[in-house]
């Protein structure tokens, strides 16, 4: 009986080495990215371009995408222009 | 399966959409206050727990991060001890210790630093949950309060109110053309060769893997997993597959354009209809310009609204094709039984949206997003999706993980189906953007 509570305790020890030895993963692994680091050349050119220009990648969806409202009447206003443009050159043609 | 009156309370689906609505009509009563969200913070973590404005700290949240938990704890406790008979102080007990797990990932998830990477707080949920399941195992009472499929179903009926059709409309024919021709093609096409080419058994995490290539990643991949009901083992591969990919896209789609010269409004279509998120999608688009940033996002936001669409689908499908008996041609009601009644109140929240409410504010959007969703539904559709994504960590073991590999199967899946996205957009933006309307942007 003693030596099986003893086998269980050596059970738990282990498991909580392994869950500390997985958080300093966890840390590191986060660590690694919220350390600004980016790889140099052209394989971190967009996560440069993302920190100088504050641009969020994280959104799952359009929602949270923080300025999208701004995004979307760029669009409606870049189609307006496409449309006048459109307009424009038949007008002349005629 | 419940199948007379008492299902209305008797069954998750039905609970998840009384709860999802009374959310929702909370908020449309104004019942509900602004929603507390974990913040950014860049070199001061506790930056995320406070209110900054124009750089001076006006308070924090904490207060109400804890009136938020325990509104969330009772409002679930009551649809748990309706369903499971379940011991509610015991459920609240486990929910607590989930969503102090939840608020961890979000506030890894929210360093600064981390959002330019585009690695969003399902992975950190998952990691969290994971370490923990892994190494001590989760402790009981901790999981009397994992429930993963109440949370996401709740998130996706939420998640309704943020997808407003009129939204189809707003890069006209051709963001059509991009976002919601090609999509269904690929979910197709991906289904058919992991059951026929490459002979998978899991047909669940087939079309997981197909709608998150297809459509919009970790949030298809919830609502496509929901619909067929799928294990919690097939949404974690499938989402840590899409979150890889999504970082190594959003990396080297805009330098592949860049170098071969191609026309930045093409670029901008064909990343937005093939990044799985948004959020990389603007990141990526940005690089090309600020036109492209805006058309990328934009096509993006089209394919978006599909989610409803194709969650309905897949949910028929499954019940009519996949899981029917295939001694005898299931009828009306049957398929009614099996049909997942979440997805009603995920399609119902976004007509009510789309055509009712919308259109009572003058079909002003921004009003309608700024007055309910933002500060409402689409913060606890967030809360809801991490806490579930936290307790599917929480459930889950790599051995359960490696298991679903299937040699590698599901990777050469995602693989070829992307691979195919990617040509067939291509080709369709190019189709759409400079061959039939030209100049439509």
């Amino acid at each position: 009986m003693k030596k099986k509570y003893g086998n269980k305790k050596s059970h738990r020890t282990k498991d909580w080495l392994r869950f500390f030895t997985g958080l300093i993963m966890l840390a590191v692994f986060f660590g690694f990215f919220a350390s600004g680091y980016s790889p140099p050349g052209v394989l971190g050119k967009v996560l440069r371009h993302n920190q100088a220009n504050d641009i969020d990648a994280s959104p799952l969806l359009y929602m949270e995408v923080e300025h999208m409202s701004e995004l979307e009447e760029g669009v409606r206003l870049m189609r307006e222009k496409a449309q006048r443009r459109t307009a424009d050159t038949v007008r002349s043609l005629l | 399966m419940e199948k007379g009156i008492s299902a209305l309370w008797k069954e998750e689906d039905w609970w998840a959409v009384w709860l999802g609505f009374i959310i929702i009509g909370g908020a449309l009563l104004k019942w509900i206050p602004s929603i507390p969200k974990v913040g950014k913070w860049s070199s001061n973590p506790v930056d995320a727990f406070m209110i900054i404005k124009d750089g001076i700290v006006s308070g924090n949240i904490f207060l109400s991060l804890v009136l938020l938990m325990l509104a969330l704890a009772v409002l679930t406790a009551i649809g748990v001890a309706f369903m499971r008979n379940e011991n509610a102080g015991k459920y609240i007990m486990g929910f607590i210790g989930v969503f102090i797990l939840a608020t961890i990932a979000y506030w890894i998830a929210n360093q600064i630093n981390v959002k330019y990477w585009g690695l969003s707080y399902a992975l950190w949920a998952l990691l969290v949950g994971l370490l923990i399941s892994n190494t001590i195992g989760t402790p009981s009472w901790l999981k009397a309060g994992a429930k993963t499929e109440l949370f996401i179903k709740i998130g996706l009926v939420l998640l309704g109110a943020e997808i407003l059709f009129k939204k189809i409309l707003s890069l006209g024919a051709p963001g059509l053309m991009v976002a919601w021709i090609v999509t269904p093609v690929v979910i197709i096409f991906m289904f058919n060769f992991g059951v026929r080419v490459l002979k998978m058994s899991n047909k669940s995490l087939i079309i997981i893997i197909a709608c998150a290539t297809s459509v919009c990643g970790v949030s298809a991949a919830i609502a496509a997993a929901a619909a067929c009901c799928a294990k919690k083992e097939d949404l974690t591969l499938a989402v840590g597959m899409t979150l890889i990919f999504t970082v190594l896209m959003m990396f080297f789609m805009p330098l592949v354009i860049g170098a071969i010269g191609m026309n930045s409004i093409l670029g901008a279509a064909w990343m937005g209809g093939t990044i799985d998120s948004t959020g990389a999608v603007v990141a990526a688009g940005s690089m090309l310009g600020p036109d492209a940033e805006k058309v990328a996002a934009v096509v993006k936001m089209i394919q978006n609204v599909l989610i409803g669409l194709v969650a309905f689908f897949i949910a028929i499908y499954w019940v009519t094709k996949v899981e029917r008996d295939p001694d005898c041609e299931p009828n009306a009601l049957e398929i009614w039984y099996r049909f997942p009644k979440f997805v009603i109140g995920f399609v119902a929240a976004s007509l009510i949206f789309s055509f009712i409410v919308v259109p009572a504010m003058n079909g002003d959007f921004n009003l309608v997003e700024s007055t309910y969703i933002k500060p409402i539904t689409k913060v606890l559709r967030g809360w809801f999706f991490c806490l579930a994504f936290t307790a599917i960590g929480l459930e889950s073991n790599f051995k359960d993980l490696a298991g679903r590999m299937e040699g590698g199967k599901p990777m050469i899946l995602y693989v070829v189906g992307q691979s195919f996205n990617l040509i067939l957009t291509l080709f369709v933006a190019w189709l759409a953007f400079m061959v039939f309307f030209p100049n439509a942007i």
